[in-house]
């Protein structure tokens, strides 16, 4: 039961349900997840875009104000003034100087007011008249020769640019300090690059302003703020903006807002690879993501540069990865949780789904089942519903019910039909009874024959033979069945006019689909022990429904004795015909000369007696010739040897032999061919001749004076037609049955003083008959006859015979 | 006065020969019968006639054998042989034209007239 009731339909649906709406959800997040993703990182990417434009307006206003509190300085009185004073003076004696205490008082006022980090005025060679920071004097301020150019220029200039630490010391040993940062590589970049290596240059803003008197320069006032270490900058646009924010010298960091680990600010850190080929090898912004310090950052940079256009230094915005998707992982969370419980609602909406499509299966399958068991008297509910399912289970109970009767009928057809078997089987029985018994008999019919009888397959071998065979051949049975026809059947040629002698009547026979039948002296066959039996064959070919020659059955008659018998009958005959005719050869010679006057005179009256005499005589002449030829045909000595015949010639000679007698009885003769004339055919001359001469020499001694007698040929597409017509005296109505029988002779013509012997037209019908034609005749008592016969277009059969006609 | 012809007759059957005999006769031949088919070519040898008629069914020799050895002997080859026979079956006229004789004659439907002709016609040539 369980494996019919299975829940695989049900565990199938569902199982694809989930498969189809994981990979739906799943598809879902993921596209969901990874495009919030992408616009929160494009939206980061530019809130760092934009404060690094912040970032930078902030560092040209800071330079922009240190320019202006530069100018201001140098257009104060006090300061002008005290500068002029201390021109040309001694470097080395300046200290103690009211001016010089003045002005440095001054200038230390001012640095710390506008919180510089030196505050220094110099002279046309560049030389410290008076720092704010030192009291040397004298020494030279060149911060790389970038102030020697600005007084041969002899114009006001601000810009960030590089000074080192020794240059400083000018300036104070703390201050010099201030140059010297620790560079750290970040964990990204490579072990031991530039590795705790010390930065001793300083990025200072600087502006330097020209001092002049009437116009001409005495001097430059250099201020300047040094942005190592000083995190003021980062640490105000940080407060507004948020993130990262940093100043970087070359590629380290030199003011930042980044905390590094947890306390220290990241100074020295080192900006990435990608940063450091963007910015300050091919000099460009960078914006992107970079690997800072410990960890992924949004960062966007912009190089500084120093008043000869060299990138000195950077400036960067920076917001943290992890902080900037932080939302993202929990917005996943959120979708993850939302997918599982889609799951589960559609785990149970499939459930509640294939449950009502399952339930009615389910119970159509268990009827079914019954069903299937040949419980055909279940009850099915009537469906409740109406769709798909209620139909099916409607159609279900409609099929069993058609099943019930079905069986049902099927149940009495079955018995009907088990009778009806039993009947044939009973038939079949009686009938293979029968041929069982059908088949003992030819057996034993065949067994018993005395002719050798020998069945042959369509590869010319032997299929089966009797006995008298075997005996006949000198082979046993054995021998025979199997074995080839011409390993068997040597025959030998003993027709006398053969002109064939390779013909072999078997093989001809299943060629031409023919039964062929030898006639007695034409074939002897040669035994296994070389002894010549004189026979004749009938072989006959076996054809199945198509017509196709797929064998053949060959009979062999020992004909020795009937050959004995008909030489002994041919002799009879011959011998008995002599015997008659010497005596009427010698009637008739002596009559010949008592006709002729030779023995005597003889009067009237003994004329007319001899004469009829001599008639009776003629008559007993052609009555013995025509026996000869009758007891020729019958049997079968007679010879046929066809010779292309011009058959038209042959009827105009018959017809011209016959003038005598035409012309005694002034009768008119016809002779009408086909047109063109009849092809020459195949027949036997002297034989055709004598069924013309027969049929003429009746219709010419039956047809009184001035009647016609001719005659017609006609060809179709296999024979020709000849019809000899007379206008005679016709043949009675009663007695035209008996016309080709033996020594017929018409009641009309006995009384007749005509000639006739009976035999012609016997004689004829056995030649018609014998070369492959047909006889018969027309005739209408009183008017005239019409006998017609054809002969075969492609010519009659070569027969071979000892004797010929008369 | 032409020289008589002499014809040997060659026939078993007497009142055959008789007729023949009486034809012949009054019509001034010369005249020699046999009985047999031996006797005829004995004779036929030994009286050189100039035409043999020769019947076909004899005893002790046939008429066959009879032409056969009267056309083998270079002396006797040259003698004109008519078959006078009643077998009239077209084989024996064959292999009798074939054995070399000059004519073949069916007893039943020749005349004794026809015969004479036909030795007239025979001898000249």
């Amino acid at each position: 039961m369980a494996k019919i009731f299975s829940n695989s339909l049900n565990k199938r649906i569902t199982f694809y349900f989930i498969i189809i709406a994981i990979i739906v959800i799943a598809a879902f997040i993921y596209t969901s997840v990874s495009t919030t993703t992408n616009s929160l990182k494009e939206e980061v990417q530019k809130r760092v875009d934009v404060g690094l434009e912040t970032f930078s307006l902030v560092i040209q206003d800071t330079i922009d104000k240190l320019f202006f509190d530069s100018e201001s300085l140098v257009q104060d009185g006090d300061i002008l003034d005290n500068v002029i004073a201390l021109q040309d003076v001694n470097y080395e004696d300046l200290s103690g100087q009211a001016d010089y205490t003045i002005l440095k008082d001054k200038l230390k006022n001012e640095l710390v007011s506008k919180g510089l980090s030196i505050l220094t005025i110099v002279d046309t060679k560049g030389r410290v008249i008076v720092s704010a920071n030192s009291d040397q004097t004298g020494q030279k301020l060149s911060l790389r020769g970038f102030i020697e150019d600005i007084l041969k220029e002899q114009m006001s200039v601000s810009s960030n640019e590089i000074i080192t630490a020794e240059e400083l010391l000018t300036e104070g040993e703390s201050i010099s300090e201030l140059a010297k940062i620790k560079r750290i590589p970040s964990l990204y970049q490579k072990d031991g690059w530039r590795e705790q290596e010390v930065e001793d240059d300083a990025l200072m803003m600087t502006a330097v302003s020209m001092i002049k008197k009437n116009g001409i320069a005495i001097g430059a006032l250099v201020g300047g703020v040094i942005l190592n270490n000083d995190n003021t900058i980062p640490d105000r646009i940080v407060e507004s903006g948020g993130g990262i924010a940093s100043i970087n010298l070359y590629d380290a960091r030199i003011a930042t807002t980044q905390i590094l680990g947890n306390t220290v600010r990241g100074i020295g850190t080192l900006t990435s690879e990608d940063v450091v080929n963007t910015v300050y090898v091919a000099q460009h912004n960078y914006s992107g993501r970079a690997y800072e310090m410990d960890d992924w950052y949004f960062v966007a940079y912009e190089p500084l540069r120093n008043y000869d256009n060299e990138v000195v230094g950077s400036i960067a915005r920076g917001i943290k990865e992890s902080e900037a998707v932080a939302g993202v992982e929990s917005l996943q969370l959120k979708f993850i949780i939302i997918g599982v419980l889609a799951l589960a609602f559609i785990y149970i909406a499939t459930q509640l789904i294939t449950r009502t499509i399952t339930g009615p299966l389910k119970k159509l399958a268990s009827n079914s089942y019954k069903i299937s068991r040949g419980n055909l008297e279940i009850d099915i509910e009537a469906p409740d519903r109406e769709d798909e399912i209620g139909d099916l289970t409607h159609s279900f109970i409609i099929m069993k019910d058609k099943l019930r009767e079905y069986y049902t009928k099927l149940e009495d057809l079955v018995a009907k039909r088990t009778q009806e078997l039993r009947h044939k089987v009973k038939d079949l029985e009686t009938a293979r009874h029968s041929i069982e018994d059908e088949k003992n008999k030819s057996e034993s019919i065949l067994k018993n024959v005395g002719d050798g009888v020998l069945a042959l397959n369509h590869e010319k071998k032997f299929i089966a033979c009797n006995d008298a065979a075997s005996e006949l051949l000198e082979y046993s049975t054995d021998e025979i069945i199997g074995q080839d026809l011409s390993k068997i059947i040597k025959l030998k040629n003993t027709k006398l006019t053969s002109s064939n002698k390779d013909f072999n009547p078997v093989t001809e026979s299943i060629k031409s689909k023919t039964v062929i039948m030898t006639g007695t002296g034409e074939f002897s066959i040669i035994t296994k022990k070389k002894k010549e039996i004189p026979v004749t064959i009938t072989a006959t070919p076996l054809k199945d429904n198509s017509g196709e020659v797929h064998g053949g059955v060959l009979v062999m008659k020992d004909v020795t004795k009937e050959q004995e018998i008909d030489k002994m009958k041919s002799e009879f005959v011959s011998v008995a015909s002599h015997q008659l005719r010497t005596p009427l050869s010698a009637s008739k010679w002596f009559l010949e000369m008592l006709i002729n006057k030779e023995a005597g005179a003889i009067n009237k009256e003994q004329a007319e007696y001899l004469d009829h005499i001599f008639k009776s005589n003629e008559r007993m002449i052609a009555l013995v010739n025509d026996l000869l030829n009758v007891s020729r045909i019958e049997s079968g000595t007679i010879a046929i040897e066809p010779l292309p015949t011009n058959i038209d010639g042959l009827v105009r000679s018959v017809i011209f032999e016959l003038t005598p007698q035409v012309k005694k009885k002034n009768i008119k003769t016809v002779f009408q061919s086909v047109k063109g004339g009849l092809p020459n055919i195949n027949i036997d001359p002297k034989l055709i001749r004598q069924v013309f001469q027969n049929l003429l020499s009746n219709a010419v001694k039956y047809t009184s004076e001035k009647g016609s007698v001719g005659v017609r040929v006609k060809t179709d597409k296999n024979y020709a037609t000849f019809e000899i017509f007379d206008t005679g005296v016709g043949i009675p109505k009663k007695q035209q049955p008996k016309v080709f029988k033996k020594f017929f002779r018409a009641d009309n013509v006995i009384t007749m003083q005509t000639e006739g012997t009976g035999l012609g037209l016997y004689v004829a019908k056995s030649i018609v008959d014998a070369s492959g034609g047909k006889i018969w005749f027309e005739s209408v008592e009183g008017k005239g006859t019409s006998f017609f016969f054809t002969l075969p277009l492609t010519g009659s059969k070569r027969r071979a015979g000892e004797k010929t006609l008369i | 006065m032409a020289k008589q012809i002499k014809v040997l007759i060659v026939e078993d059957e007497e009142i055959i020969s008789k007729a023949l005999a009486t034809k012949l006769g009054k019509n001034k031949f010369n005249i020699t019968l046999a009985m047999d088919g031996a006797t005829g070519l004995e004779l036929a040898k030994k009286e050189m006639p100039d035409i043999v008629l020769l019947d076909l069914i004899m005893p002790k020799m046939s008429g066959f054998e009879v032409l056969e050895k009267i056309k083998k002997d270079p002396a006797t080859n040259k003698i004109p042989v008519v078959i006078l026979s009643n077998l009239d079956d077209s084989s024996y006229l064959k292999k009798g034209i074939e054995a070399g004789a000059a004519e073949y004659m069916v007893k039943t439907r020749t005349n004794l007239e026809e015969i004479i002709a036909k030795i007239h016609e025979i001898v000249k040539v």
